[in-house]
């Protein structure tokens, strides 16, 4: 996924470049003593190419890295705004769910399974900011599960695929759990190593956003984030904690696996 | 019953049929009279303003006449319809030379006098453009490269497109990796859109979408051009400000940028503005359009410079420092094909211009079939 050290390479050979031409001209002007114009132009020229190249990579200088975050910061603002106008996401009715073509992933090197010898029976923890912090084991959140949807998932990467899934809304959970008034976010943690995402409570509390037991009729197996996993159209993949253990709901955001790599917080879709 | 049909009938077409002109008039009144009614409507308070500080003298009815003149007269020193030249000594033109403002100047000696070919707005949106546009497909590339196909997980794939599953060279893409591609794209996008807009807004407010957009019958004048470019006609035919192929190519950058920015707007945001994205067939074929848009927005950038260099170079100084010198300058008086007589044309003769030299160049007639002597 990161390729950022494939470029490195060709980036300090055009830098190299660069700078010559630009010691170059200026060279030149101090020679002369004064700009034509075609000296000028070409000064100018580089001038605003070189810190373009130096910003291939995309943490491009501290200028541009402090420019993208300002209007990221603004572009959250507009996102979130934006959001209260939302509706469903749908899919066609005839259209079929992607199966085992919906691909499998986690952060780990080997498939992420719950060890109960080790770790004890497994159960979903709901604490945070709320009134009342729930402990749901394995049986109570299948026996829950009543929701059924056929959503689409949006992949960072650009794709997309069709996903059946059974779980209980989160708003359900939101609502057994009461959290304060100065919950705005959740956090959502896994046992896939320190993977986690937390999220605008807005987002959460989406119609179709759900803590997901079983995909295509099946119990979630491991591959797809058993024992339960989050969903939620309304926001990109990476958002989607899959190995759930715990439920968060906090004041502040605490940022994300992705997040903090840096990709939007936000990615909302 | 009957007799009442019978007397209405032949009243009715005594009514209607004399008044009726013959088809071939009817149509070009109505392009005429469709084109200055449109341009009365969206320049009246831009000329008002301009009439009121007395540096504006256009006037729909001058460029009428001069329109029906040429239509009417077409030989001539046509290749100058809408170069600057003199009128003095002319004691019929409708309106005194605008002076200063827009450099359409005319000197007092009958010769013609460099002017500036494009509005500053124009000069500084069309870099800031070029700039935007940049950064948007390499970065986009970037970010299409993360996922090189279009077709939803577990779904027939793109058959038809050749492209599906290919991706982009690593050289042609900015941003160094997905994450840092998307934020350039989302705060680029802003430079692109709100450019565009004060672009846009002048190219409506001033009337000057008239020497972008082509006419009805520009085809013609197309096919003319291409015959040109095809060595299967001598003459350069006779344009305005830009021909006609330039008019299909700028108007067609303009539709894929506003499908650009409709389509990415529909893949940003595929479930808050879900109805956008299913308007355009759900988020893989959206996602494909944006792309098909883009393709064509480069191809037509590419060949755009590419015709830059090799048939009108001077055009890059008319779009920065923004003279030109249409006389001796523009393909059309150099009877320039690509990479043939890149030198100035000798400076024509000047006739006394039977054309009132208020007209400003964008308001210059085309002629709808080219040149008799083509």
């Amino acid at each position: 996924m990161h390729d950022r050290d494939a470029l490195t390479g060709q980036r300090a050979r055009l830098e190299r470049v660069l700078r010559g031409h630009v010691h170059d001209s200026a060279e030149r002007l101090r020679e002369s003593g004064q700009v034509d114009r075609r000296g000028f132009v070409s000064l100018l020229a580089l001038g605003l190419a070189a810190p373009l190249l130096n910003a291939c990579d995309s943490s491009g200088g501290p200028g541009a890295e402090k420019l993208l975050a300002s209007i990221g910061a603004r572009n959250e603002k507009l996102e979130r705004w934006l959001l209260q106008f939302s509706g469903d996401d749908r899919v066609g009715a005839r259209t079929r769910a992607a199966g085992a073509a919906f691909p499998g992933y986690f952060i780990s090197d080997t498939v992420p399974q719950w060890d109960s010898a080790a770790s004890g029976e497994w159960a979903l923890i709901v604490d945070g900011a709320v009134r009342t912090p729930l402990r749901l084991s394995q049986d109570q959140l299948r026996r829950m599960s009543t929701r059924q949807q056929r959503v689409n998932h949006y992949c960072v990467e650009g794709w997309t695929a069709v996903v059946e899934f059974q779980g209980v809304p989160f708003s359900t959970l939101a609502r057994m759990a009461q959290p304060t008034a100065d919950a705005g976010y959740v956090d959502f943690a896994s046992f896939d190593e320190d993977y986690h995402e937390s999220w605008d409570i807005e987002s959460a509390m989406h119609r179709q956003t759900m803590i997901v037991t079983a995909k295509d009729g099946e119990p979630l197996s491991p591959m797809y984030g058993a024992p339960a996993r989050l969903h939620g159209p309304i926001k990109l993949g990476y958002k989607n904690t899959k190995y759930l253990t715990r439920i968060t709901f906090m004041p502040a955001p605490n940022g994300g696996y992705w997040s903090d790599a840096g990709y939007e917080w936000f990615g909302g879709t | 019953m009957q007799g009442v049909r019978l007397e209405s009938t032949p009243s009715v077409k005594t009514a209607i049929h004399p008044a009726t002109p013959p088809a071939t008039h009817a149509a070009t009144g109505l392009i005429i009279s469709g084109s200055f009614a449109g341009n009365a409507l969206i320049m009246s308070s831009a000329t008002a303003r301009r009439e009121r500080r007395g540096e504006f003298h256009y006037r729909a009815s001058t460029a009428a006449q001069v329109w029906k003149k040429t239509a009417r007269e077409p030989p001539g020193n046509l290749t100058s319809t809408w170069a600057m030249t003199s009128s003095t000594g002319t004691s019929d033109t409708e309106a005194p030379v605008a002076s200063g403002g827009r450099g359409h100047a005319a000197s007092s000696d009958g010769t013609t006098v460099r002017g500036t070919r494009h509005h500053p707005i124009v000069r500084v949106t069309h870099w800031v453009s070029a700039v935007a546009l940049a950064v948007m497909a390499t970065s986009g590339l970037r970010i299409y490269n993360a996922s090189p196909a279009f077709a939803r997980k577990g779904e027939a794939a793109f058959a038809w497109w050749p492209l599906e599953g290919m991706s982009a060279p690593a050289w042609l893409t900015f941003g160094g990796w997905l994450g840092g591609a998307r934020h350039w794209h989302f705060a680029m996008m802003w430079l692109l859109v709100l450019n565009a807009l004060v672009y846009l807004i002048y190219l409506f407010r001033h009337g000057r979408w008239r020497s972008i957009v082509p006419r009805v019958n520009a085809w013609r004048d197309a096919m003319e051009m291409a015959r040109f470019y095809m060595f299967l006609r001598k003459a350069h035919p006779v344009q305005g400000k830009h021909n006609a192929l330039q008019q299909y190519a700028y108007t067609m950058m303009l539709l894929c940028g506003t499908m650009l920015v409709v389509s990415g707007i529909s893949i940003w945001k595929p479930v808050t503005l879900g109805w956008l994205t299913n308007a355009l067939g759900g988020y893989a074929l959206a996602r494909w359009w944006h792309f098909l848009a883009m393709l064509l927005l480069t191809a037509l950038v590419t060949a755009h410079v590419i015709m830059v260099f090799t048939v009108d170079p001077y055009s890059l100084r008319a779009m920065t420092t923004g003279g030109y010198d249409h006389d001796r300058w523009s393909p059309e008086a150099r009877n320039a094909r690509p990479l043939s007589r890149m030198l100035p044309a000798r400076t024509p003769a000047i006739e006394t211009s039977s054309l009132p030299a208020s007209v400003h160049p964008d308001d210059a007639p085309t002629m709808p079939n080219g040149p008799p002597h083509a």
